[in-house]
């Protein structure tokens, strides 16, 4: 594309976007897209005037195989994390950006700087306390670090396979506004989330959703925004505001 | 994905997307599965409108869930929104499978017979929200076979030659009526 014309530019978008380009040419325009603004506003105004078409499709409920084959391709792509008590603090990051999914606790960033200087050393010592806790009985431990990017917020949950429940303990709490509650979600590997309850202040058991003996591995944690009294639909409609995956403390047995 | 009932989309919805997005660009797979939660049911039903069997669907899916593992990075929420990128590269999945599964089943020319005509999802699009008909009444002002044609692309995936060949029409022409239906279809929609 030497000349940029507009029109011409704007016939191609949308060529793109209704699939009759093709092969090299389909190709050349998606780096085009990636690199050029004004190309990556046409393809994206013509995905915004067609996406009514894809509205009127009825959703369908994926098989629960789908997701599993998902993972495992996942852990084709990247190493798996050590889950080893060592490496869930000092594992070293694996990604360019150091997240608790890639690296250990003490290469995350963004943990440590929403917790702050003295708010890290009283989680240090609130997770040691945790874990301490938990290797003392035979069965192996779970934890999970629920944090976000943008959120000052962070808590710790940890799973007690003997009682059945998860302790979550704030280490920097988040502060719900006005007219506003949170709503913490168990989302297993084979379903969708349930809810666990509200979230309040201080550090609070729950058991496991109705049905669920034992937490499934792979399980994550999330929190969502609710209106008071939590979700009305039973599915978290409000923004995940936290969330984080449960991780062996000990390595499971092969 | 969860629009609201009307079919408009849902901005707090849609932020809590690309912030998820955003989190799998960092290697945050926890974010991947609740994404995934979110949006595959949508993203499968729209896979399975173009490849008509569900296993190559759920193919499709699986494809576009690792694409946006590793090309979360290129995800930019001032370009467009979540669901118009995930759509994006489901569809692009989704047309890969058609074109291997077409090829698989060149010698059966009843599964392409078999498929639906893309034009009674005009129907179905009445009773969804003000931009479904805005959509659906500019489609409805374009002749019959341009506005097929272009159905047929979307939906089916085809390419101009294989519009012509499902049209009985030239390429030369199948190709003026799609281009001439997007310029209509763009000034349409603006006013």
């Amino acid at each position: 594309m030497t000349v940029r014309d507009p029109d011409r530019t704007d016939r191609l978008a949308g060529e793109y976007t209704i699939g009759t380009m093709r092969g090299n040419a389909r190709r050349r325009f998606e780096r085009l897209i990636a690199r050029d603004p004004d190309i990556a506003a046409r393809v994206a105004a013509w995905e915004a005037r067609l996406q009514p078409l894809t509205s009127a499709v009825e959703p369908v409920a994926p098989a629960h195989a789908t997701w599993q084959r998902i993972e495992r391709s996942l852990d084709g792509t990247r190493e798996r994390r050590p889950v080893g008590l060592l490496a869930f603090f000092f594992a070293r990051p694996r990604g360019a950006v150091p997240s608790i999914a890639n690296a250990g606790l003490w290469y995350c960033l963004n943990f440590w700087r929403n917790a702050g200087i003295a708010g890290s050393l009283a989680a240090l010592v609130l997770i040691a306390v945790a874990i301490a806790d938990r290797t003392s009985v035979e069965t192996p431990a779970f934890v999970a670090v629920l944090e976000t990017a943008d959120a000052p917020a962070a808590l710790l949950a940890s799973y007690d396979p003997d009682a059945g429940t998860i302790s979550l303990s704030p280490l920097v709490p988040p502060e719900p506004a006005a007219e506003q509650a949170f709503e913490l979600w168990l989302i297993a590997p084979d379903s969708a989330p349930e809810s666990m309850g509200l979230v309040t202040r201080g550090t609070q058991q729950f058991a496991l959703p109705a049905g669920r003996d034992s937490l499934p591995p792979g399980s994550i944690l999330a929190i969502s925004v609710e209106p008071p009294g939590g979700s009305p639909t039973g599915q978290a409609t409000g923004p995940i505001i936290l969330q984080g995956a449960f991780h062996a403390i000990e390595d499971p047995a092969p | 994905m969860n629009g609201t009932p009307d079919g408009t989309p849902n901005d707090t919805t849609d932020a809590r997307d690309a912030g998820l997005i955003e989190a799998v660009a960092s290697g945050d797979r926890a974010s991947l599965r609740i994404l995934y939660e979110a949006t595959a049911p949508q993203l499968l039903g729209i896979a399975l409108r173009i490849l008509k069997d569900r296993a190559h669907a759920e193919d499709a899916l699986q494809a576009a869930f690792l694409a946006v593992w590793r090309h979360a990075g290129s995800f930019d929420r001032r370009r467009g929104t979540s669901k118009a990128w995930l759509i994006r590269i489901l569809r692009n999945q989704a047309i890969d499978g058609l074109r291997r599964r077409a090829r698989e089943v060149a010698l059966d020319p009843a599964w392409s017979e078999n498929r639906a005509d893309p034009d009674i999802d005009l129907e179905t699009m009445a009773a969804s929200g003000e931009e479904s008909r805005a959509l659906r009444e500019c489609l409805e002002e374009l002749e019959a076979a341009a506005r097929r044609s272009l159905l047929l692309a979307y939906w089916e995936g085809l390419t101009y030659d294989e519009v012509a060949a499902r049209m009985a029409a030239p390429v030369g022409t199948v190709k003026s009526w799609i281009r001439r239906s997007l310029k209509r279809l763009k000034r349409c929609l603006e006013t």
